[in-house]
This record gives C-alpha cells, structure tokens and sequence, in this order.
C-alpha cells in the first residue's frame, strides 16, 4: 500500500501538485490525491511537477469531477491504512463501515452524470490511468446497454449501423446463440 | 491521429433521428476533436474516431478507445456481449479481441446439455485470452469430456476466475467427481477459484503455486491434508478462504500472511491458526460439528462465531492455553482484538456474557442466541463489583428467542443500565409484532432509564434461523464486515 517511513509520508501527503487543465486552468491538489492516477505518480516519480502538470486532454470542468473523485478515493486509502496499522479503538470498525457507505453513496452521486460528461470521464480515467474511476464509469455504460437489443443500443447511443444487410446476416448467423 | 469521420460510409439515418437529451449537441464542438483521448496507459496509439452523424446527434461511445470498448463489453453478459459485433463495423470484431468473460449461468436455463453445446460454440468462437470462465459443477457430471475440452481451449488461456458452483450437487451425496487434469494449468494467473464436488488427487497441486490468487473456495471437495496445505502455502496473497463440507483432512493449519478472512462449514477436525497476522473474520458456517478450533496468533482477529456451548465437542483455544469449551475460555484468556462474536448458549445467562466479555473486553457487538431461560439473572444486588470492573464496550447487541419473560427482561435491563456505549438493542421473538407486548416490555426493560441515551431499541418477529449463515453462499460473501446481519 504505502511507501516505507511515515515520516517521509507525512511531508509528501502536505505538498501541493499544480494540475493545469486544457483551457489553462489550474487547480491545487495534495499529492495524495494527485498519486490516484498513476499517470501523474509516474511523474511525482520521475520529478518532472515543478511547474504545474499540464493536461492537455482534460478541461477544467471534466478535470474538476475527478479531483473531486480522487480526493474522496484519497481520502478512504488512507483511512484504510489507519484502520489496518496498530490502531484497536473500538471506533475504528463502525467509522470504516460507515465511510464505506457514504462511499459507495459518493460513487452512486458521482454517476449521476449527461452521457458526454460520462464519456469525458471514461476519456480522462483512461489518460490519467485511475482504475477506480475507469472501473466505475466502464460498469456504468456497461450497465446502460445490458439486455437490450442492438437496435435499442444503437439508439440509446446515436450508432449509425454501417454494416451491410449480408454482414448483419453473417454476424447473427456466426453467433446465433447471442441472438436468440 | 485523430480522424474525423462524418456519417460517411452508409446514410442509414435512423439513429441520427433519435433524440437523446444528454447527447444532443447539434454542432460536433471544436473541443470534441482536441479533447479526444489521448490513450496512454490502455489502447495507447490506437486511432481514435469520432463518428458524427450528420447534422444529428452524436456517437460517442463508438468513439472510445478500442482497449476501453473492450474493458466495457467484457463487463457484459455474455449473450450482450457477443451481441455488440451486430451495432455497426467498428463494434464488428471488439468482443472477440476484448477478453472472454463467460458465465454458463447467464445463458439460457434450457438444461446443462444445451449449455454444454452453447459454451463449446462460445469457445470455438472467441480466440481468448479469458477473464472469467464459470460453469455449473453439474456440467462435471453429464459432460466430462467437455468439460475436459473447455479447460484446455486456448480461449481461457490466462484465466482469472475459474468457477464451478456447486449448486444442485449441493444435495448429491455419493458423486465425487474428477477434477480435468489441465485445470490447474491457470495456477500462475488465477485470482479466484471455486472447486466444487472433485477429489483432488494427490500430488496435483503440491507442486504449484498460485502468486496471484486471492479467493479461494472448495466445496465438499475431497482434497488431502498435504495438498491443501500446499495450496495455502503456495498462495502468498490469498485473502479469502471457504471450505465448505471438505473431506480427506483432519486438520487444516494456517500460516499466511494474507489471509483475512476464513470461512469453514462442516468440518469436524482441528483448525490451527497458527500464524495469520492479517486475520479479522473466522466463522462456523454450521453449527455443531465438533470444530476444534485453536488460535495460536491472529492480532487482528475481530470476527468469530458462531460458537456454541451445546456443541459438546467444541474445542476453543486461544494462544498456548488449552481450553475445552467455551465457558472456560474466559478464564485462561483474555482476547482484545475480538469485536463482533456470535454464541448459541444453552441457557441465557448474565454469567455466561459476563465471562464472555472478561474474555472479549473490547467486545462491540454481541449475539446471542439461547434455549433454555433457567437463570433468574437477577443482577442488581449479586453483581455490584462485576459492574464497576467491567468496562462495557458493547455497542449492539442481538438477543434472539426473546420471549419477555422474567429472566429474559432481567438479562436484558442490565445492557439497557449499564452499557454506556450502546446504540442498539434488538429484540427477536416470535411476540415482537404486538404492540401491547413492545408497550409492557419497554416499560419492564426500563428504557427510560437507559443509560446511553442515544441507545435504540428494536423489536422484530424472529428471523429464519440463521446460525448456518446459508447467506453465505460465495467465497465474496466472506468480506462482509458483520457476517451475522442479514
């Protein structure tokens, strides 16, 4: 989970990454938060920060939610090493459980989102490489399209089937079982 | 690197016709194009198209990159997944290049034969790699040499979940059925395993080891004492362990690092906790077994139970003490780390919990379960001192077969006065519906007086019996942080 020395830990959690979005933004984060994404851990890692990390791929107002997201996730990480260190107050199981709660309840609010801002988020979980948010985002559009046909799909999404009436055939002929 | 593809290829309008509120930007913004994904850690250098329709609404999703399409079908069902190739040619071949998650439970219920020839096709169809691939333990009976053949097909190549649920079998007694002799060949990447109604033969695992498994359940599989230790050893960050009605071992010894939660049903032998330093859950998934259960280092343990003093071979033993049952216990140990336990006792009394807690000290939620109401359980006048040295930490307590009778009211006003700490009281009985009851007993029990003044109080028809915990049902299921509310 976390890197060794807590000493280290507690000056790397208190400094400030500058995230700059693609309309030229900035916005102010712990490295806790900015370290959910792999992407920028890499550069903290490789120390190329100073300066502020520019974002090019992400505008100010999707680069926003998921600051938002990472400071929540941010936030749960670290109450899970806290619960999991030497600590044995008797509050710690109904405080994890309850964060837990409001977490999951976060992620649910989260979600609720326009399609475009949904994909924008997919788009930027992907760039910044933030598997809970790729995780939750891909099962949200996952969840949109289950059991419905591929006419249903196609509107839901606005896909325009370029496929020919023959390959449409070939394909519902190769996976029949898919079809029926 | 980035195209832009305007609704070229065929004017079928049909869905640009369509309104669809959140999607509905009539001009394909500028920002569509410079905002597009830049895929860095997936689909890295995959051309990126952005299919606009013309005039209409916009396609975004086909607009995704194809490593995260793929992420997005292999999280469908199987039938919705493969039907995603049907949408249009930039879906035609994502399902087979996104990795194979099969579930032969989503497939339609026409009989185990008919899904046995519906897996063969899905697997001859998709070129793999797998993600999850789990089949009825039926199919192990009636089609083996399928079965067989499934297991080797390269489409489950670097499988990570591997399910056969026991379901139906669950009531056959006599099969014991063979494990395909290529099953183990994912042990370098399975993360979970479920293995139910086989005879683990000797010898085939003892070798292996799995360095990415974290869930692992067999059920009423015949496996040797060797072997699951093996197993275990060779496990190095398994976390969830079931072993539901195993045969072929009378001890079960663990040492793991990782191991945080173990659930056991039916077994009647030893199980040492010899050194789980990350262990919080240890449940007894039925009671009555004749479990011998020794806990010789488990710091984190928080969760134990069901336990039961009618269990007349129940043996429980923590640290270097041996302990016979669960009354004595209390005397030779004191466990801090024990926060939720669950107890079957014969008779509901004071004594019986107060031993338990001078056991438990940091004990935080209790239920209890009884038989018989033969202690008065008067406590006002016979345990002054008991009172003043015991630090009552429990925050919730369960009492199940309440009946309101004397003795019962009796054990039950001592949390309500003297449990600073607690939040909830439930009370579980077959008389739990009547209003007039609930009115006489909050008066009997003394809520008013109670002493945590937040402290709520719950009346409820009792529950189908439970102490089997049936709502466990998968190796997942273990993760719960109380196992006992359902």
């Amino acid at each position: 989970m976390a890197s060794a020395g807590s000493g280290d830990e507690k000056a790397a959690a208190a400094a400030m990454i500058t995230l700059i979005s693609s309309d030229n933004e900035k916005f102010e984060v712990t490295e806790a938060t900015a370290t959910l994404s792999q992407t920028i851990r890499h550069m903290i890692e490789d120390g190329c920060t100073d300066g502020g990390v520019p974002l090019p791929n992400v505008t100010s107002k999707i680069l926003a939610r998921v600051i938002e997201y990472c400071k929540k996730h941010a936030t749960a990480a670290a109450g899970e090493e806290g619960s999991s260190s030497s600590f044995s107050d008797a509050a710690f199981l109904e405080v994890d459980r309850a964060f837990l709660e409001e977490l999951e309840e976060f992620d649910d609010a989260f979600l609720e989102v326009d399609r475009a801002t949904l994909f924008d988020l997919i788009l930027a979980a992907n760039y910044l490489d933030i598997k809970g948010l790729l995780n939750l985002t891909c099962q949200k559009v996952a969840d949109s399209v289950k059991g419905k046909t591929p006419e249903q799909i196609r509107e839901m999404y606005n896909i325009v089937n370029d496929l020919t009436p023959e390959e449409e055939a070939e394909i519902r002929r190769e996976t029949q079982w898919a079809f029926e | 690197m980035v195209a832009l593809t305007r609704s070229a290829k065929k004017r079928r309008m049909e869905a640009a016709q369509t309104s669809d509120s959140s999607l509905n930007d009539l001009q394909p913004p500028p920002a569509m194009v410079t905002g597009a994904p830049h895929p860095k850690s997936i689909g890295a250098g995959e051309e990126v198209v952005v299919v606009v329709v013309g005039g209409g609404a916009v396609d975004r999703i086909s607009g995704l990159p194809d490593a995260i399409l793929g992420e997005i079908i292999s999280l469908l069902p199987i039938k919705d997944a493969a039907r995603t190739q049907a949408l249009a040619s930039r879906w035609r071949h994502l399902w087979r290049s996104a990795p194979l998650s099969l579930d032969g439970g989503d497939l339609p219920d026409e009989g185990e034969i008919f899904r046995a020839g519906l897996i063969s096709r899905i697997l001859a169809a998709h070129p793999g790699p797998a993600r999850r691939f789990s089949v009825s333990a039926l199919q192990l009976l009636l089609c083996p040499s399928a079965v067989d053949s499934w297991i080797s097909s390269s489409a489950l190549d670097s499988l990570h979940e591997l399910e056969f649920p026991i379901g139906d079998l669950i009531h056959l007694h006599s099969a014991e059925l063979s494990l395909p002799d290529s099953t183990f060949r994912f042990s370098a990447t399975l993360r979970l395993a479920t293995i139910s109604k086989c005879h683990i033969p000797e010898g085939n695992v003892e070798a292996l080891s799995f360095p990415q498994l974290r869930e692992l359940a067999l059920e009423s599989v015949r496996i040797s004492e060797d072997s699951l230790q093996s197993i275990i050893a060779g496990s190095p960050v398994l976390e969830c362990l079931l072993l539901s009605r195993c045969v072929g071992f009378s001890r079960v010894q663990i040492n793991s690092q990782s191991l945080v939660s173990i659930g056991v049903q039916s077994f009647s032998g030893e199980l040492v906790i010899e050194n789980a330093p990350s262990l919080e859950r240890l449940l007894q998934l039925q009671l009555f077994r004749d479990l011998r259960l020794s806990i010789i280092a488990a710091p984190k343990l928080e969760t134990l139970g069901w336990l039961s003093d009618r269990d007349h071979h129940l043996m429980l033993a923590f640290g270097n003490t041996a302990v016979q049952d669960l009354h004595s216990v209390s005397i030779t140990s004191v466990v801090c780390s024990i926060k939720i336990l669950a107890v079957d006792i014969r008779t509901l009394s004071l004594d019986t919990v107060f031993d338990l807690m001078r056991c438990f000290p940091c004990l935080e939620k209790l239920y209890i379960e009884f038989v018989l109401s033969g202690d008065r359980n008067s406590w006002r006048h016979k345990h002054p001192d008991v009172i003043r040295c015991l630090d009552i930490r429990l925050k919730t307590a369960v009492l199940k077969n309440y009946r309101g009778i004397k003795s019962h009211v009796s054990f039950a006003s001592f949390f309500v006065l003297n449990a600073k700490m607690l939040e909830s009281m439930t009370f579980e009985g077959a008389a739990c519906h009547d209003q007039k009851f609930i009115a006489e007993q909050h008066s009997l029990l003394e809520l008013e007086k109670r002493v945590s003044r937040t402290a709520q109080f719950y009346f409820t028809v009792s529950r189908f019996w439970d102490k089997n915990l049936t709502h466990i049902k998968h190796v997942h299921d273990l993760s719960r942080t109380d196992p006992f509310e359902c």
